[in-house]
């Protein structure tokens, strides 16, 4: 295959994700609690964050096309719309693969997991729309219209509904700078019993001596299976202390407030990976992995787009995806 | 075929692995990227040669051609 004049990039992006791969098992450092899965991040996280950039993008050109009506601005808003599923199949894929390693399962309808399986619905239903449709003009109207409302619907799928969850099991503070994970509070007077991501609390008792808080919490996992007694502590400076493993899971309990006096704690799950990115190797290659699946990301983009306009020179409105 | 498996070994496997896919997918996609760009220019070639600019008819009245 020879080389023509432009490869030099592609080229460039070709060794980029290379040096990414190699990077991402031989130069990131085991993240403790999660072992060599922890490596699937640095892909991982990426690919999600692609994801939602070329959603935007398709859904400016949707905006652009019900603007100017120009077929070629609809071809560029399905381009990116299928970039954009393609990198949401393998943000799920590889997150799959994660929670089986680190979990225990491949699936768990963690919020974030739920978020991202009814956004993949979403988009997979823009893609039939487009193809039930026969008259091209109005395809290509009602999937744009569709396509804005899909691209609204989505920074609350990825970013806002799993927040709202009282927990989650993805590490929302890893990333985010000021991020809040704040747990659930319980108390010995009122509310004993709150939910914890898919795990029912219930404190038991609070006491405290010299150095140490223990709170006693009795957990139940989902279904009322492994019902167990965690004691997770505080130490006499008010930080956590032990951080018990929830039964059957890889994930911790952390006891982040106690006041004894008053008989309240706040607790919260901690999911392995929280704090990930305080290794300045793993920062790194986390960042030029997300260069690296950008640029992939357009260069996939750019050759369906090529593809999509071509089709459309060759048989205006007849293009069919 | 255990070996490959053993804790040591299995992260350069694994590596390798990635590697082995990620060469593939990245020349297929050159492939089509150049195959892309060659429809897409004989395209460009072929509506430029009929466009070519089109034949001229001059119509004269009667009367313009007398004067």
């Amino acid at each position: 295959m020879a080389l023509r004049k432009g490869d030099g990039v592609k080229i460039f992006l070709g060794l980029w994700i290379a040096a990414v791969i190699y990077s991402m098992f031989l130069v990131v450092p085991q993240y403790v609690g999660l072992g060599d899965a922890g490596r699937i991040i640095i892909v991982h996280v990426p690919v999600a964050w692609v994801t939602t950039a070329a959603f935007c993008l398709s859904a400016i050109y949707s905006i652009i096309y019900l603007w100017k009506r120009t077929p070629n601005s609809d071809a560029a808003a399905v381009a990116a719309a299928e970039v954009g599923m393609l990198y949401c199949i393998f943000a799920t894929v590889t997150g799959s693969i994660f929670a089986e390693v680190v979990w225990g399962t491949f699936w768990n309808w963690d919020p974030r997991e739920t978020s991202i399986l009814v956004l993949l619905l979403i988009y997979a239903a823009y893609f039939a729309l487009r193809s039930s449709v026969d008259d091209s003009e109005r395809r290509r109207r009602l999937a744009a219209v569709y396509n804005i409302f899909a691209a609204v619907t989505m920074p609350f799928l990825l970013f806002v509904a799993p927040r709202i969850a009282d927990s989650t099991l993805h590490p929302n503070c890893a990333f985010l700078q000021g991020s809040k994970c704040e747990g659930v509070s319980l108390s010995l007077t009122g509310a004993k019993i709150a939910q914890l991501g898919d795990v029912v609390i219930e404190l038991k008792s609070l006491t405290k001596s010299d150095a140490l808080t223990q709170a006693t919490i009795e957990v139940r996992m989902p279904g009322m299976k492994n019902i167990a007694t965690l004691v997770p502590t505080l130490d006499g400076a008010g930080k956590p202390a032990d951080r018990p493993e929830f039964p059957g899971q890889q994930f911790r309990m952390v006891l982040l407030e106690a006041d004894p006096t008053a008989g309240t704690v706040r607790v919260n799950m901690q999911a392995p990976g929280t704090n990930l990115l305080s290794n300045s190797r793993t920062l790194w290659v986390f960042l030029a992995s997300n260069l690296g699946f950008l640029g992939l990301a357009y260069w996939l983009y750019h050759i369906r787009r090529t593809i999509l306009q071509v089709q459309l020179t060759l048989t205006p409105g007849e293009m069919t995806i | 075929m255990t070996i490959l498996l053993d804790a040591g070994v299995a992260i350069y496997v694994a590596m390798t692995t990635a590697l082995i896919v990620w060469v593939g997918v990245f020349l297929f996609l050159l492939r089509i990227d150049h195959a892309t760009q060659d429809v897409a220019r004989q395209l460009n070639e072929r509506t430029i040669s009929t466009d070519a600019t089109p034949p001229r008819a001059t119509i004269i009245s009667n009367d313009s051609a007398r004067q």
